[in-house]
């Protein structure tokens, strides 16, 4: 993978949102539809690595399969080709669109960093983490992959405590503790940024992201137990439909109430339809399929808006998102319909 | 009076192609930025997005022929 992909201190020129959507539209249109999905379902691992080699995909794959083979050639092809899109869109964005780019983006340098931290807490090998990265953020990518390096759990977030976004970190915490105050530190900062716009779908979409962040942790405290301590430190602000003052009833509710509640916000059918399963595994997928299909037609607006590059940003995630899992479930001689299921279409 | 008129008409005249103008040149450059931002993902739009460049041209066509008129019709009959 390369070094830098997207940093902040590109050149950026002011925004022509006419050259700019209609780019983004043009390139969106060359985004898989749901008939390729169906296609790729029927395919082995091999088969579905020369069809994307033949397509969009065709550079990372030409240049990563002397390297790689099988599951592991479509996994990193699929993330320098997310890097890849993301850093043209950057450098194409202008100054007011990039701004709501970066926001979007700056959310892979959390998933990066917590990639990492997974890893290292596991002990897991170097190469086993990097594989999981994406090369895209706010932070400088060689950065993010000089933390792979040699480093220990506590020396990773050591070094992050240098970078200034990052001083609040504690290295004696558990992973789980700083997994939640990264998410807290990524909401925060993007509300605040944004908090003009109150009424932007950017920022709705922003506020689910977090109500249903909280909802997957509530119901994990729900189902197996927490400390009092644990309901602060899980527990996101500024969500859409729960604010910080509802959590705590909803953790504590009855499960008729509970539900009650729920009933009354989209995300009342998905619950009520998990609810009796033994695993939140599902639950906890329907709610980001849910997530994905909110923003993917919300951000359909006017073409002098940001709205299509946003639509464009949610769309090329979901469509790396639906080929890995393809090529995983296929991998592991998953059923077609399990795997289809699991599709965001 | 009729003084008025002819100023008038000169000045509308003068007006038509003008503002037609720059409604045209205001229409051309979003229509060529997006043609251009359409061309560079996919080549083979060259052709519509050169028709639909030019087609705003139109308006200054408009323009131009009222204003033709004003001069050429309506103005000798107001000499």
């Amino acid at each position: 993978m390369d070094s830098n992909v997207v940093s902040s201190e590109h050149w950026l020129g002011e925004t022509n949102y006419s050259y700019l959507n209609t780019r983004v539209r043009a390139m969106e249109s060359k985004l898989f539809k749901s008939d390729e999905y169906i296609k790729l379902l029927s395919m082995e691992v091999s088969q579905i690595a020369r069809f994307l080699g033949e397509g969009n995909y065709k550079d990372e794959i030409d240049s990563l399969s002397r390297t790689y083979r099988g599951v592991e050639l479509i996994e990193h092809s699929l993330n320098k080709n997310l890097g890849n899109s993301y850093q043209k869109l950057i450098k194409m964005s202008g100054k007011k669109a990039s701004a709501y780019a970066f926001a979007i983006l700056t959310r892979w340098d959390i998933h990066n960093i917590i990639s990492i931290l997974r890893g290292k807490y596991s002990k897991a090998t170097d190469y086993e983490i990097e594989k999981t990265l994406i090369p895209i953020g706010e932070i400088p990518f060689s950065f993010i992959l000089s933390l792979v390096k040699n480093y220990s759990y506590e020396d990773v977030i050591k070094r992050l405590k240098k970078l200034e976004q990052f001083n609040f970190l504690d290295e004696t915490k558990e992973i789980a503790d700083i997994e939640s105050e990264l998410f807290k530190m990524y909401f925060k900062k993007t509300l605040d940024i944004f908090k003009k716009e109150k009424k932007s779908l950017f920022i709705e979409f922003v506020r689910t992201e977090i109500d249903i962040t909280n909802i997957k942790n509530i119901m994990r405290m729900r189902r197996y137990g927490f400390a009092p301590e644990e309901e602060q430190k899980n527990m996101i602000e500024g969500g859409l439909f729960f604010g910080i003052g509802d959590l705590g009833y909803l953790l504590r509710y009855s499960e008729n109430d509970f539900l009650k509640k729920v009933k009354k916000t989209p995300y009342g059918t998905i619950i009520e339809k998990h609810w009796q399963e033994k695993t939140l595994f599902y639950l906890e997928e329907s709610l980001e399929k849910y997530l994905m299909k909110c923003a993917k037609e919300q951000f359909i607006g006017d073409p002098f808006t940001i709205m299509p590059v946003l639509h464009y940003i949610i769309s090329k995630k979901i469509e790396v998102e639906n080929i890995r899992k393809i090529s995983r479930g296929k991998a592991s001689n998953l059923e077609k319909k399990i795997i289809e299921d699991s599709l965001v279409i | 009076m009729a003084e008025l008129a002819v100023m008038v008409v000169v000045l509308s005249s003068v007006a038509s192609v003008i503002l037609t103008g720059l409604a045209a040149a205001w229409a051309e450059k979003h229509i060529g930025s997006a043609a251009i931002g359409a061309m560079t993902e996919k080549e083979e739009l060259f052709s519509k997005g050169l028709v639909l460049t030019v087609i705003p041209e139109t308006i200054v066509i408009f323009g131009l022929t009222v204003s033709l008129v004003l001069l050429f019709v309506v103005l000798p009959q107001l000499l």
